[in-house]
C-alpha cells in the first residue's frame, strides 16, 4: 500500500466529479502531466453511481455508522476484488501505517508553509433509508439454505462446462461467420474479442452481468449489429425483441451463460422446462438455451421456461416456435403447482433486491444531457463520446388534474396525442416554432420579456392544457419566470429535439455517474495518472509568491505541482471561506416495482412536478428502467430531485405520496432492526406480506414481448385465474407492466433514500488568500443537465491555459501510430502501468487496419453518440480483432461497483 | 516525450486511403473480367457466384453481374435437388441482406431478393417480413423496402388488417411518410370495404380516417403527404365503365356513344356494337373525336347510308362489352327510338357531376372538418393545402350552393401560390362547368356558358348534342376540347384570348362561329375550320388577323365554304 506516487506534475486533480474529470482530461490532452486523485474508493465524488451494495455501504458511511460487510466481501466473490477498488485495510492498519510517516511539515523547504486542506467532505447530510419490504419471504426463508446451495454447486459445475463448451462454438461460429459474411467481419460483434472476455474473466458471475451487458451493448449497437445477423427475432418491435435479436448475433459466438439468479428459481423446479426445450433439434441447442435463460434475467419460477422459448426462436430458429411452445406447455402441464408458488416468488424482498445488488446503478445526481447540449457537443467534437453508451429519454409527463399525462412535444407526439384537439396541435406547433426562433422575432413578445412566462403564455391565447405543458415540461420553470428567460429554456428544450430521436434527452447507461469516468479515461490515455483514496493533506505554498508549489498528500508524501485544481469540498477554508447558507439539493431515490406509467415498452421517463409553493422550484423526477442498466428487471429507479429547504424527506415525500403506493409502517416491525441501528432508520416489513397476493403472472419480463402464439398460450397457461384479463395477447404483444402494481394502479415503493447534497456551486467564491495556481471547481448543482460543468471547466481551463485548444479530437484508435518507445520506461510503478496501457492499446483496437474500413467506419468516428438512441463507443469497437484494450477496459469499467478509468488501480 | 501518443496526419491519412481505393480498382476490375470471360464461356458455377458476390458485395448497382447471377441460380433451380437449391437461396438470401446493408436503396439488390424468393422452394416469409420491419425502422420511407413489403405480403398472404396496423405504427413515428399513406389507402378498401359493392372504404372507416389525417395537418399543415391522403378521402372512387349517352342523327347519318369513361376500344376487351332494329350492325368503325382511335369517352360511327331510312322509326341499341365486367348491368347496353319525321335522337343516363348524396354522419363529419380548415386558414393564414382542402370540402358538401365561396378561395389560392395560378383557375373552370352540368341535367339545345371565366373547358363529352353554345367573354386560350360538340351548330366563341383554332376542326354540323376580338393573327390559325362542311359564317372582328389584307385574302382562300367572312 505504501506505494508512492511520481513526484512531479504539471497539474493536480482533486475529486474526480464531472467539472474535474473533464480538466483533468482537457489537460492531458494538450500534453500536461496529471495526477488526479480523490478521497474516496470509487470516482465521481458526490457525481458517482453505485449498486446496491456500494450503495448501502455509502449509506452507512455518511450516517457514520459502521459499514456493513460488503457482498463483494463474501469468499464466491473474492476475485472479484480484483476489479473493485475496495479498501480491504482496517483504519487501525491504517493508523498504524500513518505513524511510520514522517510529518508533513519536515517535508517543507525553506520558504514554504502549510496550509490545511479540508479532510472531510460535509457535502451530504440528513441521509434517511427506508425500507419497506420484508428482509425475507416465508418461502425463500423456509426453501432457501439448501436449495440455493445446491443450486449454486450445480451452477459452477455447469458453468465450467459449459464455458469451455462456449468457447468452442464461439470458434467454430467465427469460422462459419466468415464464410458466410466475407464482407462482414468487422461487423460481427467482434468474435475474437468476446472470447478474450470469456477468458479473461471465469467467475461466473462476471459473466452473467457481461451477458446482460453484450445484450445492451449490441442494442445500441443495432446499427451494425442487427443487420450482421442472419435472422430476425420473431418479435419485430420493442427494445427487448432488438435485445433478443442482437443476442442471437452473439449469442453463439459468447460463452454459454451459467444460470441466473438461484434465488429466481426459489420454489419451482425448472428443470421441465429447459430440458425439453434443450432437446429441440436446434443447431446449438444447449448454448442457445443458457443464453436465453441470462437474456432474461428474470428467470423467476416459470417464465424461465417462456423466455427460453421465447429467444429461442428470436435466436434463429423461428420454426421451431412450435416446439417451444410445446415445451413450455409441458413445463406447464408437469407442475401444475407453479403457478402459486411463482405468485410468492414475486413479491419483493430486501434478500430478493441484495441479491441483484449488481444490477443496480444508481446515481447520486443523475442529470440528463441535452441532446444539443453543450456536453453532447463536447464529447463529440473531443471524440470521447466513444467511451460512453446512451438511451434516449422515452416520454415526458406531467401531472395533469391528478393524472398522468404524456407531454406531447416532438410533432410524432404532437401528431398521435388524443388529450389535445386539432386546434391546439396547431397552436402548439406554432408555439413550438416561435420558440425556437423566438429572438428573432423579438415583437411577439414585446413588454413580456420581464413579466411572468405564465402571463405571455395566456396572451398567446394557449389554452389552459397547453400552457401547462410549455410551463411546466417544456420550458419547466415557475409560473413566475421572466418569459425571456423562459422562453430560452423552451427553445433549448425543443432544440435538442429530434437530434438522436423522439426527445430532447440522452440518459449515460449504467448512470451519469458514467461520464466522469470517460473523460478519466481519455486522460489516462493521454497520460493522466489515477490514484483513489488520496486526497491532499495539506498544500505547500511558497510564503513570497503565495503560489502553491506541491501538496502533502495523506501518504505524507510531497508532490509538487504548477497547477492545484480542487473541488470546493477539498479546499482549504481560507481558500474558499464556506457561505452560511448554500442551496442544498434535496434527493429522493426510490426502488419500485413498476412504472409510473403503463406502457407496452420499457419508457424511460422525465417529469417535472410544480410543487405548489411560490418561489419554489418544481420537483424533478426521473424514472429509469432495466434496460438503461440502473435496476434489475421488473424494477424501476425513480430519482427526485428538488432545490428544498434543506430536509429532502420533507421536500419530497409529499411527491411521493402522490405518484406511489406507500406502505404504511407496520404495527409490529419484522425486520429487526440491527444494533447500533439509530431511530431514524426506518423499517416495513408486515404490510408488504399483505401485497403477495398480487394477481398476474410473474413470468415474462417487463417489456418482454412474445409473438402472438406463445404469448396466448402463455397467458392462458400461466395467468392464475382473474389475472388473464389484464393482459392483451391480441395484438402479439404482452405487456407484463402492469404486473406488480397496487390496486389504484399506482407503483408501490420498496425501497427509498433521501439525502441532501449541498449545491457547492452557489455562492462558489475564493477568497483573495488563495495562490492563482490553484483552482477551486463546484460540485454538482441542481440543474438537469451537466451544462454548468462544462462551461466551468472550459472557463477554468482558459485560466490554466489560454492559448491551448480545448479538448480536441482525440484519434481513433487507428489513427494511433504506436512505436515511440525509444525512450526506457521510467522505473517507478505508475509509469510502467501507463505504458501497460498504451501498449497493450497497441495490440487490440490499435492501428490493425481493418480489412475493409472505409467501407463501414465505426460509429464512433463519424459522429459518436449519435445514432439514435446510443451512441456506443470504446467498448464495442466493432473491428478491433483481438482481446484489446477496449474489451479489458469494459471488463473492468462495466462492473458495477467499481469503474476506475484505467489500470491506476493500486495494490 | 514518452507515452505520447503520435497522430497521423491528414496526408498520412489521405495517402493510405488513396492507395487502397486505389487496389480497390484494380482488384474489381480484374474480377470484373473474370467474370466477362466465365460468362462467355457458359459456365454457370459457385465460383461465378463467389466472384460476382465479392463484386456486388462492392457496388450493388451493377445489373449485369445480378442477370449473370441469376442464370447461375435458374441453372441451379433446373438441373439441382431442392435441398441444394434452398440452400443456395438461403445463402443467397443473406447475401443480399449484407448488400442492403451497404445500400438499402439498390433496386438492383430488391429486385434479386423478390426474384431469388420467388424460386426459393421454402421461402421463409416469416423472417422476410422481419427484414422488411427492420429497413422500415431505419427509414420509414425506403419506398424499395415498402415494395418489398408488398411482394412478401402478397406471397406469404399476410392479412391486410395486420398491414393496416403496421402503417398505423408508421405514421405514428413519422406522418410525412407518402408510402405509408398510399399503403392505407390500398388497404382499407380490402379491410373495410364499403357495402354498396362500389370499392370504397366503408364510411364509419371513412370518418376516421377523416379524424386521423386532420391530426396530421393540424401538427403540420406544410406537409403534404397528409393533405394529399385526405385528397384520396375525399375523392369519389374509380367511375365504373358503362354506356352513359347514345345519340342518333339521320344526317349525317351517325351513332354516337358516350361512356363513362375513356376507353381505347379494341383494349383491355373493350367493345361496342350497335344494333338497328334488333339487328346488329356488321363491322362498325367507330372513331373518336379526334377522328382517331386513342382513349375517349365519346364515340362516333358513321352508319352506312341506307340502314337508317329517311323517315321511318328506328330502334337503335348499343352493347358494350367490357371484360373485366362480369355482373350484368343493365347499362351495358343503351336503346334510344329514333321517332319517324325526326333527324336525331337522344337516350342519356343521369349523371352526377358533383358528389353522390351523403348520409348525416358523412355530413356532419365533413362539416367540422370544413370548420377547422377554416380555423386552420385563420391560424396559418394564406397555407395553400388548408385553402385547397377548403374548397374541396366545400365542393364535396355543397357544390351549387358554395359556388362563389370557393371560387372566391380558388382565387385567393392563386395569389397566394402564384406559381399554381393557372391550376387553380383551371381548377375553378372545372367547378362552374361542373356546376352548370348539374344544373342543367337534361340538357337544352342551347347552352349558355358566358362571362364564367372560364379558362379551359371541361367536360365537352357532355356537351356532345347540343346545337348552340356560347362560350363568349371568357378567358379561353385553348379549345382543343371543342372537338366533341358534334351536333352544334352555331358556336359564340368571341373575347376570349385565343391564338388558334385547334379543336374547331371536323364539326360536322357547325355552319355559324364567332370569334369576334380574339387573338388570331395568321392563317394556321383559322385553317382547322377548312374541315367544318358546313360552316358558311364566320365572324373574325376585332382579331389582329383582320387588318392585314394579305391574311385577310387567303384566310378567304382557305375556307372557300364560308359564304358569309366578317372581318371589319
Amino acid at each position: 500500500m505504501a506505494d508512492n506516487l511520481p513526484t512531479e506534475f504539471d497539474a493536480i486533480v482533486v475529486g474526480t466529479g464531472m467539472t474535474e474529470c473533464i480538466l483533468a482530461a482537457a489537460l492531458a490532452r494538450i500534453g500536461k502531466n496529471v495526477l488526479h486523485i480523490d478521497r474516496n474508493d470509487h470516482y465521481g465524488g458526490d457525481w458517482a453511481s453505485f449498486n446496491m451494495d456500494s450503495m448501502r455501504r455509502w449509506i452507512a458511511n455518511h450516517r457514520g455508522e459502521e459499514c456493513p460487510p460488503s457482498v463483494m466481501e463474501i469468499p464466491e466473490y473474492s476475485s472479484l476484488l480484483h476489479y473493485l477498488s475496495i479498501n480491504p485495510k482496517t483504519e487501525n492498519e491504517e493508523a498504524a501505517e500513518e505513524k511510520e510517516k514522517p510529518s508533513p511539515a519536515s517535508l517543507l523547504l525553506e520558504g514554504e508553509l502549510l496550509v490545511e486542506a479540508r479532510m472531510e467532505s460535509s457535502t451530504i447530510t440528513n441521509v434517511v433509508e427506508k425500507i419497506f419490504v420484508r428482509e425475507k419471504s416465508e418461502v425463500e426463508v423456509s426453501k432457501e439454505p439448501s436449495e440455493s446451495e445446491q443450486q449454486g454447486t450445480a451452477d459452477t459445475q455447469q458453468s465450467t462446462e459449459t464455458e469451455q463448451k462456449g468457447v468452442t462454438n464461439a470458434q467454430q461460429t467465427t469460422a462459419s461467420a466468415s464464410k458466410t459474411h466475407t464482407n462482414e467481419d468487422e461487423q460481427e460483434p467482434s468474435v475474437e474479442s468476446v472470447i478474450a472476455e470469456a477468458l479473461a474473466c471465469t467467475e461466473e458471475e462476471m459473466k452473467e452481468e457481461k451477458e446482460e451487458e453484450d445484450e445492451n451493448k449490441s442494442e445500441s449497437a443495432m446499427d451494425e449489429a442487427i443487420m450482421c445477423t442472419p435472422s430476425y427475432d420473431t418479435v419485430p418491435t420493442g427494445a427487448d425483441a432488438q435485445d433478443t435479436h442482437i443476442m442471437n448475433s452473439t449469442s453463439e459466438t459468447l460463452e454459454p451463460q451459467p444460470t441466473a439468479d438461484a434465488d429466481a428459481r426459489v420454489g419451482t423446479e425448472e428443470k421441465p422446462a429447459t430440458e425439453p426445450s434443450s432437446q429441440s433439434p436446434l443447431c446449438d441447442a444447449q448454448s442457445v438455451d443458457d443464453d436465453s435463460e441470462s437474456t432474461a434475467p428474470v428467470a423467476d419460477a416459470d417464465a424461465g421456461a417462456i423466455t427460453d422459448a421465447d429467444t429461442k426462436s428470436a435466436a434463429g430458429s423461428i420454426t421451431d416456435t412450435a416446439e417451444a411452445a410445446a415445451a413450455v406447455a409441458n413445463a406447464a402441464a408437469s407442475s401444475p403447482a407453479q403457478a402459486d408458488a411463482a405468485a410468492a416468488a414475486a413479491e419483493w424482498t430486501m434478500e430478493r433486491i441484495m441479491k441483484r445488488w449488481r444490477r443496480f446503478n444508481l446515481d447520486l445526481e443523475p442529470k440528463l444531457l441535452f441532446s444539443r447540449g453543450s456536453l453532447v457537443e463536447l464529447l463529440v467534437s473531443s471524440n470521447i463520446a466513444r467511451y460512453a453508451e446512451f438511451k434516449i429519454l422515452t416520454q415526458v409527463l406531467t401531472l395533469l388534474d391528478g393524472r398522468l399525462e404524456r407531454v406531447p412535444c416532438s410533432r410524432a407526439d404532437v401528431f398521435s396525442s388524443k388529450k389535445v384537439s386539432v386546434i391546439e396541435k396547431r397552436m402548439l406547433m406554432k408555439f413550438i416554432q416561435f420558440c425556437l426562433g423566438y429572438e428573432n422575432t423579438p415583437a411577439e413578445y414585446a413588454g413580456f420579456e420581464d413579466r411572468p412566462f405564465s402571463e405571455f403564455l395566456m396572451s398567446r391565447k394557449l389554452t389552459p392544457n397547453l400552457r401547462h405543458f410549455v410551463l411546466h415540461s417544456i420550458a419547466m420553470v415557475t409560473e413566475d419566470c421572466p418569459t425571456e428567460r423562459a422562453l430560452g429554456e423552451t427553445r433549448r428544450f425543443l432544440q435538442s429535439l429530434g437530434r438522436f430521436g423522439n426527445s430532447p434527452f440522452l440518459w449515460p447507461m449504467y448512470g451519469s455517474g458514467e461520464l466522469p469516468q470517460c473523460f478519466c479515461r481519455l486522460c489516462a490515455v493521454f497520460g493522466g495518472i489515477y490514484c483513489l483514496r488520496r486526497m491532499p493533506q495539506c498544500v505547500v505554498i511558497d510564503a513570497a509568491s503565495n503560489r502553491c508549489k506541491a501538496i502533502v498528500c495523506n501518504e505524507n508524501q510531497r508532490i509538487s505541482c504548477d497547477w492545484l485544481i480542487m473541488e470546493a469540498s477539498y479546499a482549504p477554508e481560507q481558500y474558499v471561506p464556506r457561505p452560511e447558507t448554500r442551496r442544498s439539493i434535496s434527493r429522493a431515490i426510490l426502488i419500485t416495482d413498476g412504472a409510473l406509467l403503463k406502457e407496452k415498452q420499457e419508457q424511460l421517463t422525465l417529469m417535472s412536478l410544480p410543487v405548489g409553493m411560490p418561489g419554489r422550484s418544481p420537483v424533478r423526477l426521473l424514472e429509469l428502467g432495466p434496460s438503461t442498466m440502473a435496476c434489475p428487471r421488473d424494477l424501476r429507479i425513480v430519482h427526485l430531485t428538488c432545490v428544498g429547504g434543506g430536509d429532502a424527506q420533507l421536500d419530497l415525500a409529499p411527491t411521493i405520496d402522490r405518484l406511489f403506493a406507500v406502505a404504511e409502517p407496520p404495527s409490529e416491525a419484522e425486520r429487526a432492526a440491527p444494533p447500533g441501528e439509530s431511530g431514524e432508520r426506518e423499517t416495513i416489513g408486515g404490510a408488504a406480506a399483505t401485497e403477495a397476493e398480487r394477481a398476474g403472472p410473474p413470468g415474462g419480463s417487463d417489456e418482454q414481448e412474445t409473438t402472438g402464439g406463445v404469448a396466448a398460450m402463455e397467458a392462458e397457461l400461466l395467468a392464475p385465474p382473474g389475472g388473464s384479463g389484464e393482459r392483451e395477447a391480441a395484438s402479439g404483444a404482452v405487456a407484463a407492466e402492469d404486473r406488480g402494481e397496487t390496486d389504484d394502479g399506482k407503483p408501490k415503493l420498496l425501497w427509498s433514500l433521501f439525502f441532501n447534497c449541498q449545491d457547492t456551486t452557489d455562492e462558489l467564491a475564493v477568497s483573495e488568500d488563495c495562490p492563482d495556481n490553484v483552482v477551486v471547481c463546484g460540485g454538482p448543482d441542481w440543474t438537469l443537465d451537466f451544462e454548468h460543468s462544462v462551461q466551468e471547466a472550459k472557463d477554468l481551463f482558459r485560466r490554466i491555459c489560454p492559448d491551448e485548444e480545448f479538448l480536441p479530437r482525440a484519434p481513433d484508435p487507428d489513427e494511433i501510430v504506436f512505436g515511440d518507445y525509444e525512450n526506457p520506461a521510467p522505473t517507478d510503478g505508475f509509469r510502467e502501468l501507463a505504458t501497460d496501457a498504451e501498449s497493450r492499446n497497441n495490440n487490440g483496437g490499435g492501428p490493425t487496419p481493418a480489412a475493409d474500413d472505409d467501407r463501414t467506419p465505426a460509429p464512433a468516428a463519424v459522429a459518436p453518440p449519435v445514432d439514435v438512441t446510443h451512441g456506443e463507443m470504446g467498448t464495442h469497437q466493432p473491428d478491433n480483432g483481438g482481446g484489446g484494450f477496449y474489451e479489458q477496459e469494459s471488463a473492468v469499467a462495466k462492473d458495477n461497483s467499481s469503474r476506475p478509468s484505467t489500470e491506476e488501480e493500486q495494490d | 516525450m514518452h507515452g505520447r501518443l503520435k497522430v497521423r496526419t491528414t496526408a498520412e491519412q489521405q495517402e493510405i486511403k488513396r492507395k487502397e481505393r486505389a487496389e480497390k480498382v484494380k482488384k474489381f476490375q480484374a474480377g470484373l473480367h473474370r467474370v466477362f470471360q466465365k460468362r462467355d464461356a457458359g459456365e454457370l458455377d459457385a465460383e461465378a457466384l463467389q466472384i460476382t458476390a465479392q463484386l456486388l458485395a462492392g457496388n450493388p448497382d451493377v445489373s449485369t453481374l445480378w442477370n449473370y447471377r441469376r442464370a447461375v441460380l435458374q441453372h441451379y433451380i433446373d438441373t439441382k435437388s431442392e435441398d441444394e437449391v434452398q440452400a443456395a437461396c438461403v445463402e443467397e438470401l443473406d447475401f443480399l441482406e449484407s448488400c442492403l446493408r451497404v445500400n438499402p436503396k439498390s433496386y438492383g439488390v430488391w429486385h434479386h431478393r423478390a426474384w431469388t424468393l420467388s424460386g426459393a422452394p421454402r421461402p421463409d416469409w416469416t423472417r422476410e417480413l422481419q427484414l422488411c420491419d427492420k429497413f422500415l425502422e431505419y427509414d420509414e420511407r425506403n419506398f424499395h423496402c415498402w415494395d418489398h413489403r408488398r411482394f412478401v405480403v402478397k406471397c406469404s398472404g399476410v392479412s391486410a388488417e395486420a398491414e393496416l396496423e403496421f402503417t398505423d405504427t408508421k405514421i405514428s413515428t413519422n406522418f410525412s411518410n407518402y408510402s405509408s399513406w398510399y399503403y392505407r389507402s390500398k388497404l382499407l378498401p380490402i379491410v373495410h370495404p364499403a357495402t354498396d359493392g362500389s370499392g370504397r372504404v366503408a364510411e364509419a372507416e371513412l370518418l376516421k380516417e377523416f379524424q386521423l389525417v386532420q391530426n396530421a395537418f393540424f401538427t403540420d399543415p406544410n406537409d403534404q403527404s397528409a393533405w394529399f391522403y385526405h385528397r384520396w378521402l375525399l375523392g369519389k372512387g374509380e367511375q365504373r365503365l358503362a354506356l352513359d349517352c347514345i345519340h342518333i342523327s339521320r344526317d349525317p347519318c351517325r351513332a354516337s356513344v358516350r361512356l363513362t369513361k375513356p376507353v381505347k376500344l379494341g383494349h383491355d376487351h373493350v367493345s361496342l356494337s350497335i344494333s338497328v332494329d334488333g339487328k346488329p350492325v356488321e363491322d362498325c368503325r367507330w372513331k373518336n373525336a379526334t377522328r382517331g382511335s386513342d382513349y375517349g369517352m365519346l364515340w362516333t360511327y358513321d352508319v352506312p347510308r341506307g340502314t337508317l331510312t329517311e323517315r321511318g322509326e328506328h330502334v337503335i341499341t348499343a352493347e358494350l362489352s367490357s371484360g373485366d365486367n362480369d355482373d350484368d348491368d343493365k347499362r351495358l347496353s343503351l336503346s334510344c327510338t329514333l321517332p319517324a319525321d325526326r333527324g336525331e335522337c337522344k337516350m342519356a343516363m343521369r349523371t352526377s357531376f358533383c358528389r353522390s348524396r351523403m348520409t348525416a354522419a358523412k355530413t356532419e363529419t365533413l362539416t367540422d372538418e370544413l370548420e377547422s380548415c377554416k380555423q386552420l386558414d385563420e391560424l396559418e393564414p394564406n397555407n395553400k393545402w388548408a385553402l385547397l382542402t377548403i374548397v374541396l370540402l366545400m365542393r364535396a358538401l355543397d357544390p351549387l350552393g358554395r359556388e362563389a365561396e370557393t371560387l372566391d378561395y380558388l382565387s385567393q389560392l392563386s395569389e397566394v401560390d402564384p406559381y399554381r395560378g393557372n391550376y387553380y383557375r383551371d381548377l375553378g373552370s372545372k367547378f362552374i362547368m361542373e356546376n352548370v352540368l348539374e344544373q342543367q341535367q337534361h340538357l337544352e339545345d342551347k347552352v349558355a356558358l358566358k362571362d364564367k371565366g372560364l379558362t379551359a373547358l371541361y367536360y365537352t363529352e357532355y356537351l356532345a348534342t347540343v346545337s348552340e353554345l356560347n362560350l363568349a367573354s371568357n378567358k379561353l386560350t385553348n379549345v382543343s376540347q371543342c372537338c366533341h360538340l358534334q351536333c352544334v351548330t352555331k358556336l359564340i366563341l368571341d373575347d376570349n384570348e385565343l391564338e388558334s383554332c385547334v379543336g374547331l376542326g371536323q364539326l360536322p354540323l357547325l355552319v355559324e362561329l364567332s370569334l369576334q376580338n380574339n387573338k388570331l393573327s395568321t392563317v394556321d390559325a383559322v385553317a382547322p375550320l377548312s374541315t367544318c362542311p358546313r360552316l358558311e359564317r364566320l365572324d373574325l372582328r376585332g382579331n389582329p388577323m383582320a387588318s392585314d389584307c394579305a391574311v385577310v385574302e387567303s384566310v378567304r382562300a382557305a375556307l372557300p365554304q364560308v359564304r358569309e367572312l366578317l372581318l371589319v
